[in-house]
Parts: structure tokens; C-alpha cells; sequence
């Protein structure tokens, strides 16, 4: 029987001041790293990755982005998620010459992708609505970030 | 040999994977049976080009192939219009096949 992964309060940065995608997942890896959960190595790998596989979506209003890496350099499944006062550009998944700018990115740590893909699946569903997206933006520190993140995964 | 549906992404974990039990459902409901879908990486594509009826991928595919390759990233992004056009293009791929 396997948990969900339980989203932290610690690994939230709530109207994070990055400019840059490479900032945005410099930062919150460095968290995922300090707790332990993700290898040294974790870090270029989703920067390579993403240059590679990009991973903006193109939601709506907003727009997320959803960078991760191979399962390797994870010790521990975790999700870090970073709201951004002004807006990242990553290039899409869907189109690697378009960008989009991007308000929500929410970085997976993944282990082994099949367990916990219910949990996951959900998580970016639910990013990509635009009215959740805004209350995520209007959050005004980790606590309701988190409040608001739980709310909207147990309802749906 | 059954019609292959090859659903890809990135690292073959995440994207593909919604996509393809999004695809499987679809098919399903609109009672096409008798082929085979399997989750992979872009950089798997190579390897099973051979076998592959059609590839669906929730990334961009640059490179030219002698199947159809569908967009997927609308199982992504929430948008279900898009979705049952995907669907709809797999099944009619399909159907065309097993003809």
C-alpha cells in the first residue's frame, strides 16, 4: 500500500521573485536537495532536460509549468511548487520554438512515475483551471498555498 | 500482429502515461478493440518504428515519419474538446488498419 505524496509547506515559495526558468528550478530543487530528497545530480538534470523536453503548458490565463527529470537522481517522490510574482518563460511542450509565460511551476521529483500518477495526473489537471490558478496566485504565503492546494485535490 | 498505438513524452513516466490511459479510455467508450497501446520515450520511437500504426506524443515531434503522429498535450492541459479529437483521430486510424 502506497501513500500519496503529501505536499510540504517547505517546498512552496509563494510569490517567488525568479525571472528565469533556470532560477525558478535552481531554487526550489536547492530545497528538494537540502531535505534530501532529490540527488546532487537532480538539478542539471531537470535543466537539461528542460532544454531538451520542455514542459510549459499553455492552461489558459496563466500557464504552468511542470519541469522533472529521470527517476535516478530522486531519492524521494516529492512535488515543489513556486507561485511567481512576475511571469517565467519556459518553451512548450507541445511547440519547442513557442514560450509561454508562466505563473505556477511545479517541480517533480519522481521516482517511479506509474505509483503516484493518479496524485500527479490530478495535480496538473487542476493547475490548468484558470480560477484555481488565480486563488493559487492570490495565496498570500505557504500556508494557504498549501490550504488551497489540498482543498482543490480532495474535491476534485 | 495488432495495430500499435505508441504514447511517448519525455522521460516515458508522466505525460505519456496520462495521456495514453486518457486515449485508452477514450477508445473504450467508442468500442474499438483489438490493438495494442503502449507507453514510451520520443527516444524510443526509433526502436519500434517498424511496429508503430500510430504515434501520439505530448511533445513537439520534429522528425518525419512514415505514420501519423498526433499531438497530445490537450490531455495536459485540461482541454477535453481537444482530447476527443485525439481520440477520434486514433480511432479512426485504427479502424482504417483493421479494415
Amino acid at each position: 500500500m502506497t501513500s500519496d505524496i503529501t505536499l510540504e509547506k517547505d517546498l512552496i515559495i509563494c510569490h517567488g521573485d525568479a525571472k528565469t526558468k533556470e532560477e525558478v528550478i535552481q531554487r526550489l530543487s536547492g530545497i528538494m536537495l537540502k531535505k534530501g530528497y532529490v540527488k546532487e545530480s537532480y538539478v542539471n538534470a531537470v535543466l537539461t532536460r528542460e532544454e531538451r523536453f520542455p514542459t510549459g503548458l499553455k492552461t489558459g490565463k496563466y500557464n504552468i509549468a511542470i519541469p522533472h527529470t529521470d527517476p535516478e537522481h530522486v531519492n524521494r517522490q516529492s512535488v515543489a511548487i513556486m507561485t511567481l510574482k512576475d511571469e517565467a518563460v519556459f518553451h512548450r511542450m507541445d511547440d519547442f520554438d513557442d514560450e509561454v509565460g508562466v505563473k505556477v511551476v511545479i517541480l517533480l521529483a519522481l521516482n517511479d512515475g506509474h505509483r503516484h500518477l493518479e496524485m500527479l495526473a490530478k495535480l496538473i489537471r487542476i493547475c490548468g483551471k484558470d480560477e484555481f490558478v488565480e486563488q493559487l496566485i492570490q495565496a498570500g504565503n505557504q500556508e494557504d498555498v498549501l490550504a488551497v492546494m489540498n482543498r482543490e485535490l480532495k474535491g476534485e | 500482429m495488432k495495430p500499435l498505438v505508441l504514447v511517448v513524452c519525455g522521460a516515458g513516466t508522466l505525460t505519456s502515461v496520462m495521456a495514453s490511459q486518457g486515449i485508452e479510455d477514450g477508445l473504450k467508450k467508442r468500442g474499438v478493440k483489438g490493438y495494442k497501446i503502449q507507453v514510451g520515450r520520443l527516444d524510443d520511437v526509433g526502436r519500434f518504428a517498424d511496429q508503430i500504426t500510430v504515434l501520439v506524443s505530448s511533445m513537439n515531434v520534429r522528425q518525419k515519419y512514415d505514420f501519423p503522429v498526433i499531438n497530445a498535450v490537450s490531455f495536459l492541459t485540461g482541454d477535453e474538446d481537444g482530447q476527443e479529437v485525439v481520440i477520434d483521430k486514433v480511432a479512426k486510424i485504427l479502424k482504417e488498419v483493421q479494415e
